[in-house]
């Protein structure tokens, strides 16, 4: 259970999150729609512990984050552009993060790869990989852990139309194993074929529209 | 282990960024230039040199200015904030994970360091020959007016052939070049947590600067100022060779223990201050 309430976060004089309250519980999809700047990514990055808002809470199963949980360490998480190591294929660098938590399990990165699309052979770099593929590798990074929460700023961008149906099937297999998805999209189609609920974002102000 | 295992794998896909790369072709091209008067000397007097060089090329006022630049230059990847770091911070919480960056930029300093040593018994090659003792070639140097005659860009002290073994001076160096190198890197991180890149950029070049100031003050003064200097300390080998009469450095375990305890103080206010920051991330370089 995610509780977010009353959240304000400020950058020096521009408000950018104002007063926002949103419950999430498991077993559900949440859409967040707004157009750039609105404030969904800093919202995402203050649920994640990346930002300290100036006022309100985050609480993860009852624990504030900034003060009982440091992170938001047990979700998965895409933010912005996903980012990885350029010169180590899709496989070295989900083995390498896959680790810091976990004991190396070779077979279970190569399920996940093939999971999102990657071929878990594929010798390429990923500084020379698509869009389209590091998208699909940041979700494999998010999802490879089986984390309870999934935290996903346009998971979509980049993807074709296959891969989107492949990640919304994957999308809605996660919801029905009870996990709670936040997802930010541009696009309407997505918010309507997965989300429970769904809010919009305008000007910092988050307000539920279905 | 996790810890340890973040901090090896962090060194080892970074240790090949192109900035190091840049570092090792650049400090060559230099000992290359800087070794040609000693190989030249080698040559007339058809004696090879040892491969103990490294602790007086590091008293060189030039090679050093230039060695701290090139690692100050690699240092501006600090803090750490770029996009990579993202999913890997999720995963370590922010104090793990500081830590295997502080790890890792010890491990940074010692390579350069290491690097730097190797490429200066690279740079000798073929003149080169692996001895236990200082060799006839330095020492004859040292003691005779073979330095100005060939015009040696960096200088041999006999005092150091007496008070240390070449082993001992070699070890002495790395170990006090690599904390020197920690400590740059520790407070620049430390400054860019609480203030900014830029004002952590300058701090370290202006450090180095005041190796020119500890080189042009009055020897009766040079060892008090030098004190406060940690960048002028990698020129350990001069630490037993007066100058007019005058100590050039303060004591070997004056400077270790200094090195050590600054190192620490930065380790406390850098974990402290990553408690309270925000990770606004920027591109990958």
């Amino acid at each position: 259970m995610i509780e977010v309430n009353n959240l304000v976060k400020s950058f020096k004089d521009n408000r950018v999150l104002n007063d926002v309250t949103i419950h999430c519980s498991p077993g559900k999809i949440y859409g967040i729609i707004g157009y750039n700047g609105s404030g969904k990514t800093v919202l995402f990055k203050c649920i994640l512990g990346f930002l300290k808002p100036n006022s309100g809470e985050i609480l993860v199963d009852g624990k504030r984050i900034g003060k009982e949980l440091d992170m938001l360490t047990s979700a998965g998480a895409i933010i912005e552009e996903p980012s990885f190591l350029k010169n180590k294929t899709a496989y070295q660098n989900l083995l390498f993060l896959y680790r810091l938590r976990n004991k190396p399990n070779k077979n279970h990165i190569i399920k996940v790869l093939e999971t999102v699309g990657l071929d878990p052979k594929l010798k390429r770099h990923v500084g020379k990989f698509s869009l389209g593929m590091k998208q699909r590798l940041a979700i494999a990074q998010a999802i490879m852990e089986d984390p309870e929460i999934l935290i996903l700023d346009e998971p979509m961008n980049g993807l074709d139309k296959n891969g989107i149906k492949q990640m919304r099937e994957l999308f809605l297999k996660m919801k029905s194993k009870g996990k709670i998805i936040l997802l930010a999209s541009h696009n309407k189609e997505d918010i309507e074929v997965l989300c429970d609920e769904v809010y919009e974002m305008d000007k910092g102000v988050l307000t539920q529209i279905r | 282990m996790k810890q340890i295992y973040y901090t090896w794998r962090t060194y080892l896909n970074n240790i090949r960024h192109i900035r190091i790369i840049y570092f090792m072709i650049v400090i060559f091209i230099f000992l290359i230039r800087y070794n040609r008067p000693l190989l030249q000397y080698s040559a007339d007097m058809d004696y090879p040199v040892t491969i103990w060089v490294f602790p007086f090329l590091m008293s060189s006022f030039s090679f050093l200015t230039l060695f701290y630049f090139l690692f100050i230059y690699i240092n501006t990847d600090l803090p750490f904030m770029q996009r990579v770091q993202m999913y890997q911070i999720l995963r370590m919480g922010r104090k793990r994970w500081i830590f295997g960056q502080i790890g890792y930029l010890l491990l940074r300093s010692f390579t350069m360091v290491l690097l730097t040593f190797f490429l200066s018994v690279i740079a000798l090659l073929p003149h080169v020959e692996l001895e236990a003792g200082w060799g006839k070639l330095i020492q004859t140097a040292a003691l005779t007016g073979a330095q100005s005659e060939y015009d040696f860009q960096y200088p041999f002290f006999n005092e150091a052939f007496i008070e240390f073994t070449p082993l001992q001076l070699l070890l002495l160096t790395i170990s006090i070049c690599t904390l020197i190198l920690m400590l740059i890197s520790m407070a620049m991180l430390v400054l860019c947590l609480y203030i900014n890149r830029s004002v952590a950029v300058s701090f370290a070049v202006g450090n180095v600067v005041l190796l020119f100031m500890v080189n042009n003050t009055h020897p009766r003064m040079r060892m008090q100022v030098s004190k406060f200097v940690p960048v002028c300390w990698a020129e350990v080998a001069r630490v037993a060779t007066p100058a007019y009469g005058f100590y050039w450095l303060p004591s070997v375990s004056y400077m270790l223990t200094v090195l050590i305890i600054a190192i620490i103080i930065c380790s406390v206010l850098v974990v402290r201050k990553i408690n309270t920051i925000e990770f606004n991330w920027e591109d990958d370089l």
